[in-house]
């Protein structure tokens, strides 16, 4: 129970230690980096201990090299990081698993089901998409698609807006190329 | 004229929502210029489509809860338990450890040349007391009462069991005691004939193909072919016992009864009798008997002494002399030799049969080769006699 007081501590304040902050940033980032991660490996369970184990690096990241300017944008360079491992690992993993997912009893897709397998067919080309492209590029299109803005994507990354507008031209164009590339242009 | 817009500039445009600068500067420019009116038709097909490929990414299971306190909670703790383990983050941390080599080497030559004096060592370690863990069974009276009436019960096995008279009876039942002498059952080794002898007339041919003489322990006259018809007949002997069995053929003429031809040749060797010998005997050894050997009888080898065949005797000694290997060493030993004493009372054929070695063994041969022996007698006649001499090495 002690845990949990600590945990509802308030955030902000000069008096604040470090893991004060650690919580802040834990409890403010947490389930956004996990909806982010979610559409990037499409396995709730995962996403979520993709997000804790990027937290816990910034943990250990702090405690080794101290306090980072920009944690959020570590943080989320992490975890896209992370997530673009675990979804060529997931590729690579039998189809099954990711069958069995979608058909088992605890399944949150609900509808008609010829509807939800092609939309679960689309979205594995586009995270093979994703895979495919260079990890700054995946992280922008995926922190866009999820709804970042501009600024927090720069923040992020660490860049000005002008430089972000090219990667993001750059990586729009690469992901049509290679989505062309890998399963032609009827779409 | 204004310059065209770049690619970012109308990915901002797309990018940035309200009236801001730069999406100003674009609206005014693609008034104006028709190519960047295709470039930017071209870039918002691209956004277009791209937007609706990450649009799929949305499903609905976006909306399922996240428990953010709890997984907090697993962060902290796991953190927690990796930080008691200090010593992984003094492995894992690069900056703290790793050295550049050349700063390393420099080091290592610095505290070559001229080592660092140190500040006294401080032990800072302090004996930590521990559970004391080897008097734990100690105290257990019941492991101990265990462990001596198992040690007991063994010892009186050993002690009471298997000495008990059953116990001896029966091994004595099953065990026979076997006589280790175990020449009564080998059976014993024919004994073979021994001597030989040899003749001829120096012909040109090999000896002819006949019938044996007979033995005899006389020999009046040896087989020969009859030139001539004889005036007096003598029937042809070699010494060898009378119950020799020599091999026999029924051809009408003496001759070697294992010879190849039947020539009338007496062969090629000399002194009477006949073969490539010598002698008057038949074969190609030396003396009266027949066959390789020498001294009479039959058989290719020497006589051994006993069953009619005397023992020689030595007649004249000389002492051997000691090495200046063995002198120094102060060695001394027995010498056995064997040893063949022919006809004339000489040694030949010596056989170091017991060696003492540090050149005593060439000594003994050297001082046996001198000696002068009575030979062997059989049926009055010396012969060769297989011996063994002992030779004795005394310092005194």
């Amino acid at each position: 129970m002690q845990q949990s007081q600590e945990l509802l501590l308030p955030i902000t304040g000069p008096e604040l230690t470090s893991d004060h902050v650690f919580e802040g940033l834990f409890l403010e980032h947490y389930p956004r980096l996990v909806k982010t991660l979610l559409r990037l490996v499409g396995n709730p369970g995962q996403a979520e201990e993709l997000a804790a184990d990027a937290f816990y690096r910034l943990h250990r990241h702090r405690d080794i090299h101290g306090p980072d300017e920009n944690p959020a944008g570590w943080l989320y360079r992490t975890a896209m990081n992370l997530g673009l491992d675990a979804l060529r690992s997931n590729a690579r993993r039998s189809r099954r698993e990711e069958r069995a997912y979608r058909e088992g009893p605890g399944s949150q897709i609900a509808g008609n089901p010829l509807y939800e397998l092609l939309a679960e067919e689309q979205r594995e080309r586009v995270r093979t998409v994703i895979s495919h492209l260079k990890p700054v590029q995946g992280q922008v299109l995926l922190m866009a698609g999820s709804g970042f803005a501009c600024k927090e994507i720069a923040a992020v990354l660490g860049v000005k807006s002008d430089s972000l507008y090219v990667l993001m031209s750059r990586a729009r164009a690469q992901f049509e190329r290679e989505y062309v590339k890998l399963y032609g242009r009827e779409q | 004229m204004m310059a065209c817009l770049r690619q970012s500039d109308l990915q901002g445009y797309l990018e940035e929502s309200g009236p801001s600068p730069l999406r100003l500067k674009v609206e005014g420019h693609l008034v104006s210029c028709a190519r960047c009116r295709a470039s930017f038709d071209r870039v918002v097909a691209t956004h277009q489509r791209v937007n609706a490929w990450l649009s799929e990414l949305a499903s609905p299971a976006d909306s399922i809860p996240v428990d953010t306190r709890g997984a907090l909670a697993q962060v902290l703790n796991r953190a927690r338990i990796h930080a008691a383990d200090g010593h992984l983050d003094r492995l894992l941390a690069p900056a703290a450890v790793e050295i550049p080599w050349y700063v390393s080497l420099y080091g290592s030559l610095r505290d070559l040349i001229r080592p660092r004096s140190l500040p006294p060592l401080q032990l800072t370690s302090r004996p930590v007391a521990v559970k004391e863990i080897w008097g734990m069974y100690a105290r257990d009276s019941r492991s101990r009462f265990v462990s001596v009436g198992i040690h007991a019960a063994v010892f009186a096995l050993l002690m009471f069991g298997f000495a008990s008279p059953t116990v001896q009876r029966a091994i004595q039942r099953n065990f026979t005691m076997l006589d280790p002498n175990l020449k009564p059952f080998i059976p014993e080794k024919p004994k073979q004939n021994s001597g030989g002898g040899g003749g001829g007339a120096k012909e040109a041919l090999p000896v002819t193909k006949g019938q044996a003489p007979k033995p005899a322990l006389k020999q009046f006259t040896p087989p020969m072919v009859a030139q001539q018809p004889p005036k007096l007949a003598m029937t042809p002997t070699i010494i060898a016992p009378p119950d020799t069995v020599l091999p026999q053929n029924n051809l009408p003429n003496w001759g070697d009864p294992l010879g190849k031809f039947a020539n009338g040749s007496n062969g090629t060797g000399f002194g009477g009798g006949m073969g490539n010998g010598s002698g008057g005997g038949l074969g190609s050894g030396k003396g009266v008997g027949y066959g390789p050997g020498e001294g009479g009888g039959f058989g290719g080898g020497v006589y051994s002494v006993g069953g009619g065949v005397t023992q020689p005797a030595v007649i004249f000694k000389v002492d051997p002399e000691y090495s200046e290997e063995a002198r120094k060493a102060k060695y001394s030993g027995t010498v056995m030799l064997a040893v063949v004493v022919d006809a004339e009372g000489h040694a030949r054929d010596i056989h170091v049969v017991k060696s003492l070695g540090m050149g005593l063994d060439e000594k003994a041969v050297e001082a046996v080769q001198k000696w002068k022996f009575k030979p062997g007698m059989r049926s009055g006649q010396p012969v060769n006699v297989r011996a063994t001499i002992e030779v004795n090495f005394r310092l005194l």
